[in-house]
């Protein structure tokens, strides 16, 4: 079957512009998401025996509750929550790059392709041959984007890293904890994955860019690490400037107070509260109707409230216990003082502001059926940012893209299957 | 020397830390960025530490002095008449406005984009906010700890029972800062291509629940909430223990690197124990297999189990300090760092490209001075004479 995948009439900011996705697991699939949303179109490469492993690593919670109990092997790659909603919008191919019909079809698709990402550890170009300048050969006009975890040169440059390994290294752990304990994991998050998606995406958009001004394509390197150590800028500018090492604080503020999460009513339920000028603080007062606060020596300005933040805590704390979080953030908002509930993930779906926002977008999938997606793209007055479709099924659009695209033959395509440089489905378990 | 994004010219209304970080990228990559700061105390950032020698000063905070690298400073008070006509004149000459008031501000000052778009048609503008430019919390106020809460990142950090955790740092405004810049350049390259500007709406909360790895769908599909569960996530072993110098990330997940764990601890009787038999089961049975951990990494250094776990292709992670990652050797090689000189600091190490271009130049330069540029800007570039720059400066508009 050959078709042109449905598209909505809607003009995307990047319509027109096509980008060849090699990448695989959550910082590549991010940048090309944030792309895809913006009106690109992105033909997602996967090896026929290795799909991209996000199709099941997101899966556990599933597999443990015997959900996908019903499904044949060879549809279970296609229900992982976390690939679908990176993956929406794009189109899917199998090609086996090892193989040399893989490379060549791969270098053909090079041709017609304005972006090559890919986030493999450099030995692996480098062992498809499918390394920089092999590539420019290709389409001298081309924007590659490497993504190793820790550069294209050096001792470490093959060290491969997960999202776990990567937030230890980038220092956020050793930052992030209870006062005077260990460092704490962040890892549910795997944060310097969507950091390194964002980096990449802006930094294909910025290679755009200097092709539109000079007409050359560009390699560029995005080092995980390097593109997530930016943020840890207060901490490394105080050694760096002062020699000071930051340790745990918790939920101490270095000079606001009250400023922590505290409890409400409810099942692990909290409110997140920073008062940051006396005028907030006398809000605060007249908010609990507590007139005698507003007077008390210990709390009446900045720095008294903060060294006295131990004695100020249960106080707050036995007022936010009688009311829901979202009641304290509507009456400490309404005098202009920073508050919101700590929300978890099913709370944020049913958020009455992301609501309001569409943040969230209904989309129909072939095998698990409809679901809300959230936008990871900012949205933009002028242009949509969109999710089109679903994330393609494993192969799902083999023959668009070797027949419509590349002009190939039903009986090239035949022996192609045959030679399992391409499949149908995924065969393995 | 020509670089990315040289011949875009921008104009920078932000402050603090989200808005001059995303100018900052712009910057640094070649655009010519112009930084407007109120007279007096300019962006409030310059008031927040680190200082230099822990001295505060306007031109020594570590903070303002990396978000700020590269861009040119002007004073000009937008709440005055003459300031509002100057902003428009500047308006007209660039293709880019960012800016991270409140969403109530520039309305208020006639300065919203609607008015920025008829000075100029083809405008990219950029607003920063905490919760965007529309919505029922429009005009609700928040700061790093309300970001990591409400964006769902908080109640998964931290020990089950006691308080979720805010994030070091200002994760969730650097975030934001980077989500800016890319969909900046989303609206940049239609523009070039295609004429039309349009006003890129980017809120910190919806840029800190993009940090979530899949729990919004995850929940969608199975109805599973993720939790606080300390340093022991799902599946097990994923955790950060201590070891003989330090602490150190822990990964032994997956069938094949739970087998390479065993037979590198020289317990191989472990793949057989009933208790650790898969990553759920080692879950369960954390608490016994942390005490086996544990007093394996006792004698070990964090250098040693890093390298040795590469070898074994388990990627262990390094905990790090500032500190330490200063001196960490791959990011040496690379020259990572960057030493900028500074007339208030002299030379200082800053963290350096997050990511780098094939044949061009990584160039910083140093933040400016409150007002550094008054004269290059108002002079020679709106050809103000001298004597009306001393009129605006006694107005206060400069």
């Amino acid at each position: 079957m050959t078709m042109e995948p449905a598209r909505n009439n809607v003009r995307g900011a990047l319509q027109g512009l096509r980008i060849l996705d090699l990448s695989m697991w959550w910082a590549g699939p991010r940048a090309t998401r944030l792309l895809v949303e913006a009106g690109a179109e992105v033909i997602k490469v996967e090896a026929p025996k290795y799909p991209d492993p996000w199709r099941g690593a997101t899966l556990f919670h599933a597999e443990t509750k015997g959900m996908l109990d019903h499904l044949p092997p060879s549809q279970r790659v296609n229900v992982s929550p976390g690939f679908n909603l990176e993956n929406h919008s794009k189109l899917g191919l199998t090609l086996d790059l090892s193989t040399a019909d893989g490379r060549e079809i791969l270098l053909k698709l090079v041709k017609i392709s304005d972006v090559l990402v890919e986030n493999y550890a450099p030995r692996v170009m480098k062992n498809f041959n499918l390394e920089y300048p092999v590539i420019r050969e290709a389409n001298p006009d081309i924007i590659m984007i490497s993504m190793p975890a820790f550069g294209l040169d050096g001792e470490e440059r093959d060290y491969v890293a997960f999202g776990a390994t990567l937030e230890c290294m980038m220092g956020v752990s050793y930052i992030t904890g209870y006062e005077g304990e260990g460092p704490m994991a962040l890892s549910q998050t795997a944060y310097t994955d969507p950091i390194g998606g964002i980096n990449a995406a802006l930094a294909i958009l910025m290679g755009l860019r200097h092709r539109r001004r000079t007409g050359r394509g560009t390699h560029i390197e995005m080092a995980q690490l390097e593109g997530g150590l930016p943020f840890m800028v207060p901490a490394i500018m105080d050694y760096t400037m002062n020699g000071r090492v930051w340790g745990r604080s918790g939920n101490r503020h270095p000079w606001k107070a009250p400023h922590g999460n505290y409890p409400c009513l409810g099942e692990d339920a909290w409110v997140s509260i920073s008062v940051g000028s006396d005028a907030e603080w006398l809000g605060f007062c007249r908010i609990m109707d507590r007139p005698d606060l507003a007077e008390d020596p210990r709390f009446v300005s900045g720095k008294p409230r903060w060294e006295h933040r131990v004695e100020l805590d249960p106080i707050i704390e036995a007022w936010t216990r009688q009311y829901d979080p979202y009641t304290v953030m509507d009456r400490l908002q309404s005098v202009g003082i920073a508050a919101g509930p700590v929300l978890n993930a099913a709370q944020i779906v049913k958020n009455p502001h992301l609501l309001a926002r569409d943040f969230f977008r209904e989309v129909a999938h072939p095998v698990v059926g409809a679901h809300s997606y959230s936008l990871a793209h900012p949205q933009m007055s002028e242009t949509p940012v969109d999710i089109r479709r679903s994330a393609p099924l494993f192969a799902e659009h083999n023959d668009y893209i070797l027949k419509t695209l590349l002009g190939m033959t039903d009986e090239e395509i035949a022996r192609l299957k045959e030679q399992y440089v391409i499949c149908d489905e995924y065969r393995f378990d | 020397m020509a670089n990315a994004l040289s011949g875009v010219r921008v104009l920078d209304l932000t402050h603090y830390v989200a808005g001059p970080y995303c100018t900052k990228l712009l910057a640094d990559y070649g655009a010519d960025v112009i930084k407007v700061e109120k007279p007096g105390l300019g962006d409030p950032a310059r008031s927040i530490g680190p200082f230099f020698h822990d001295t505060p000063g306007l031109e020594k905070s570590g903070l303002f002095l990396f978000l700020n690298t590269s861009k040119k400073s002007i004073n000009l008070n937008l709440k005055s008449k003459d300031g509002a006509q100057i902003l428009k004149q500047l308006v007209k000459d660039v293709d880019i406005v960012v800016e991270n008031f409140h969403p109530r501000v520039l309305p208020a000052l006639g300065l919203d984009y609607e008015a920025l778009k008829d000075c100029n048609p083809s405008l990219v503008m950029t607003s920063i906010t905490n919760f965007g430019q529309s919505g029922p919390y429009k005009n609700y106020t928040m700061d790093a700890i309300v970001a990591d809460g409400m964006g769902g990142w908080s109640i998964t950090v931290g020990e089950p029972e006691r308080p979720p955790l805010k994030i070091g740092g200002y994760q969730a405004e650097f975030t934001a800062g980077l989500q800016a810049a890319m969909a900046t350049m989303t609206a940049l390259t239609y523009q070039e291509l295609h004429g039309p500007g349009q006003h890129v709406d980017v809120s910190i909360l919806e840029s800190v629940v993009n940090m979530l790895m899949s729990d919004t769908i995850l929940y969608a599909y199975t109805g599973q909430v993720k939790i606080r569960e300390g340093v022991r996530h799902r599946p097990y072993p994923s955790t950060v223990l201590p070891c003989r110098d330090g602490y150190v990330g822990v990964i032994g997940h997956m069938p094949i690197q739970w087998e390479t764990l065993c037979a590198w601890m020289e317990k191989p009787e472990l793949m057989d124990d009933p208790r650790f038999g898969t990553s759920g089961l080692r879950r369960e049975h954390a608490d016994d297999l942390d005490e086996i951990l544990t007093s394996w990494l006792a004698d070990k250094t964090q250098d040693e189990l890093y390298h040795v776990a590469q070898e074994l292709r388990i990627p262990f992670g390094k905990v790090m300090n500032a500190e330490q990652i200063l001196h960490h050797t791959q990011l040496i090689h690379r020259n990572y760092f960057m030493s900028i000189d500074h007339p208030a600091t002299g030379e200082v190490k800053y963290p350096g490209a997050p990511f780098r271009f094939k044949d061009l130049p990584y160039d910083i330069q140093r933040a400016p001075l409150l007002g550094e540029h008054n004269e290059e800007i108002y002079g020679r570039r709106l050809g103000y004479r001298p004597e009306e720059v001393v009129r605006l400066r006694e107005l206060g508009v400069i």
